[in-house]
């Protein structure tokens, strides 16, 4: 495949960049995101060359046939995007080249992206200097969170209770159909439902989402942001998701990723307990609604919305083994709502 | 009239189509072998058996594995009543839960983007195991032939393959020092975790020679232009510096000179490790990449590429090239995301390393693409 990539890269290189060096020499790196569930994810290889260490191309192809639409959706996506967004933003997101589909299969080709990872550990005893560096990790990503989201935003919807037949009561109906439900749970959604009314008549905006915005899909490079893997995106949503999610991702005082009661714990940590961490994430989130113009107390509303949809698997995920978590942290919430943060 | 006409033309079978594609030859002459009766070279006149339906070129009954030969046995015997898949969940996943991912991750053949596989391509798989990488190759390429010297693992291949009803593929129980093919037959050679053990196969000669001789025999069975694949431990790698244990069962042994290694496995292995029968000397040679580069331009390879597989050679979820810095300091970079200050100081360190090629030098596993000369179609 690697021939493969050169020859495109060749014969179209002119098209993409005026002018065009061509590369002296290619050099690449194949990757499948997440190793547990490799062979489900599409391919993509980081294609360098003399100029540096950050990828100039970015090839993503899939495996099988049943992975070709969700990439195809992914780079119509990105055109999309990439053509509505400003020029300051669309610096942020790659830039899709070319796409090409043959018998099945379906890869395309985007600009790779400047920028390092950032640690999305978090240490209690952490001294001042990561207390300030985690705040300011938290306060770049909302920034671009919220740009995009102004950008993107073309309406807003009205809380009715025709609004929440289809968009709460659905999800919760779905839910209740994948996994058995104890009484405590179904007291719960009961309550929860009742719970909506006092928010009647309140707007909400309809902005677009990234849909895996977590630490691992961005680059940072001084205080800007850069986003990559726009699988999952969706041109209109609610805002909260994105930043949820975000903030969910945090591992705190946990040394290995993969384990799932570092996960849980984490989870605990992050939003049912009392420290410089959970003020910080009490703090973005009160921003974070007041620039929607919105009552930050809607987060008793809008946090178990986001775990029941988490928990759900969505039609073209391959990433579908992360629902059974999403649905113990749902557990979870359930059993200790009262320990929530309060805002 | 009718009955007579019945009993004079034979019922209709199903061509096999694997005798008719069979790379099979007699790994003394090179000529097509013949399998009438049992398997027989016309030329020299030497037969072979059958394991089972599984061609054996195979002197000994050799058996080595993570799962002992009477669970393999009986995992065989069930995969034939109810499916290999059943078979292995009901036997494996429980005790051995690794081995089940190893057996089943089609993620372990991922090295094939790298090569340029075409539909019409013939793959050896050389030191096959359970046969994952090749199942996983055999959907993108026109013909594999797994390889496997213990007959427990071959007949398993052979039974996934019958059940999954695979005409492009064969399997044969065979010594890797002799295989049964004849020159210029493959365009990809696939030697996943084998290379180090070739040592062991003749406990007279020096490993390297062994090692050498094996590359030579593949270098022959490869087509023009047609590259081997080589996945296999550093010599150098950082976990050796760690204590992780070496393929002798000892630790530190790749990274002594080798008449100290020979020492070490002589007086301090007490107990064969991975293998059937304590060696005297240290036999599993593994080499840093200055000395693959060299065992391979040595045995007939023009073109060597490396490539760093990440987590490891037997899951290259992420193979980062390793013939320029700038894809490992962006690996780098990019992954390893520390919080603290030391981890921070040693990214900065590894970054540095890179620049100057210490870092690839300490990278644990490599993927190594070896091209014959020639133009490849």
């Amino acid at each position: 495949m690697i021939k493969e990539i050169e020859k495109i890269i060749m014969e179209n290189g002119p098209r993409w960049e005026i002018p065009f060096f061509p590369p002296r020499s290619l050099y690449f790196t194949k990757t499948s995101g997440s190793k547990n569930n490799a062979a489900r994810q599409p391919v993509v290889f980081l294609v360098f060359d003399q100029r540096g260490p950050t990828p100039r191309w970015v090839v993503k192809a899939s495996r099988h046939l049943s992975s070709a639409s969700t990439l195809q959706k992914e780079y119509q996506q990105l055109l999309y995007f990439y053509h509505t967004l400003s020029p300051g933003l669309r610096k942020a997101i790659p830039r899709p080249l070319l796409s090409r589909e043959d018998p099945g299969r379906f890869l395309f080709v985007e600009t790779g992206l400047h920028g390092s990872g950032f640690s999305s550990m978090v240490r209690l005893d952490g001294g001042a200097a990561h207390q300030k560096q985690i705040e300011k990790i938290l306060h770049n990503v909302k920034a671009w969170l919220l740009k995009f989201q102004k950008e993107t935003q073309e309406e807003e919807v009205e809380i009715t209770e025709e609004w929440i037949e289809q968009n709460i009561k659905a999800q919760l109906d779905q839910y209740q159909s994948l996994y058995p439900c104890s009484s405590e749970e179904e007291r719960f959604f009961n309550e929860y439902l009742e719970r909506w009314k006092p928010y009647f008549r309140t707007r909400l905006p309809l902005v677009a989402c990234h849909g895996d915005f977590w630490a691992g899909n961005m680059l940072m490079e001084g205080e800007d942001i850069s986003v990559f893997d726009w699988t999952f995106s969706k041109r209109k949503g609610l805002p909260f998701d994105d930043i949820l999610l975000f903030i969910s991702s945090f591992l705190v005082d946990s040394s290995e990723r993969s384990e799932g009661n570092n996960n849980m714990k984490s989870f605990e940590k992050i939003f049912f307990s009392r420290h410089w961490f959970s003020q910080q994430v009490r703090d973005l989130m009160v921003q974070f609604f007041f620039q929607h113009k919105l009552s930050p107390r809607m987060i008793s509303q809008i946090f178990p919305l986001f775990l029941i949809k988490m928990a759900v698997p969505k039609e073209d995920e391959y990433h579908t083994l992360r629902n059974p978590l999403w649905r113990d942290r749902l557990g979870f919430y359930i059993q200790n709502q009262n320990r929530f943060i309060e805002i | 009239m009718q009955s007579a006409l019945k009993k004079a033309i034979p019922p209709y079978k199903k061509p096999d189509l694997r005798l008719k594609n069979s790379t099979l030859a007699c790994p003394h002459c090179s000529r097509p072998l013949s399998r009438e009766e049992s398997l027989s070279c016309t030329e020299c006149g030497r037969t072979w058996n059958d394991v089972e339906g599984v061609p054996s070129f195979a002197s000994s009954n050799y058996y080595w594995g993570e799962i002992p030969e009477s669970e393999m046995i009986q995992t065989n015997e069930l995969a034939r009543k109810i499916g290999w898949r059943k078979a292995i969940d009901e036997q494996i996943k429980g005790p051995y839960p690794h081995i089940h991912d190893y057996m089943t991750d089609e993620a372990r053949a991922d090295f094939r983007f790298v090569l340029p596989l075409q539909p019409q391509s013939k793959v050896l798989d050389v030191g096959a195991g359970f046969g994952t990488i090749s199942f996983g190759l055999q959907p993108h390429c026109g013909w594999v032939t797994a390889v496997e010297l213990i007959a427990e693992r071959a007949k398993f291949i052979e039974i996934r393959r019958e059940q999954e009803g695979l005409q492009n593929m064969e399997v044969a129980i065979a010594n890797g020092l002799e295989l049964p093919f004849a020159p210029e037959t493959f365009d990809f050679i696939v030697v996943n975790g084998y290379l180090e053990w070739v040592g062991l196969a003749e406990p007279t000669v020096n490993p390297r020679v062994l090692q050498k001789r094996f590359l030579a025999q593949l270098h022959r069975l490869l087509k023009p232009g047609g590259a081997v694949y080589i996945g296999i431990e550093n010599r150098f790698g950082y976990d050796n510096f760690l204590g992780s244990k070496d393929h002798s069962g000892l630790k530190y042994t790749s990274l002594m000179p080798r008449w100290m290694a020979d020492l070490s496995c002589r007086y301090l292995l007490k107990q064969p490790y991975r293998v059937s029968r304590v060696h005297n000397d240290y036999r599993t040679y593994t080499y840093g990449k200055r000395g693959y580069r060299k065992l391979l331009s040595e045995s007939g390879f023009s073109e060597t590429e490396f490539f760093m597989p990440h987590p490891g050679y037997n899951k290259p979820v992420e193979l980062i090239s390793l013939d320029h810095p700038y894809p490992l300091q962006h690996f780098i970079n990019n992954t390893i995301t520390p919080s603290t200050t030391l981890g921070k100081i040693k990214k900065q360190a590894a970054l540095w390393g890179t620049s100057i090629g210490l870092t690839s030098f300490f990278s644990p596993h490599f993927s190594i693409v070896a091209w014959k000369e020639g133009r490849y179609d």
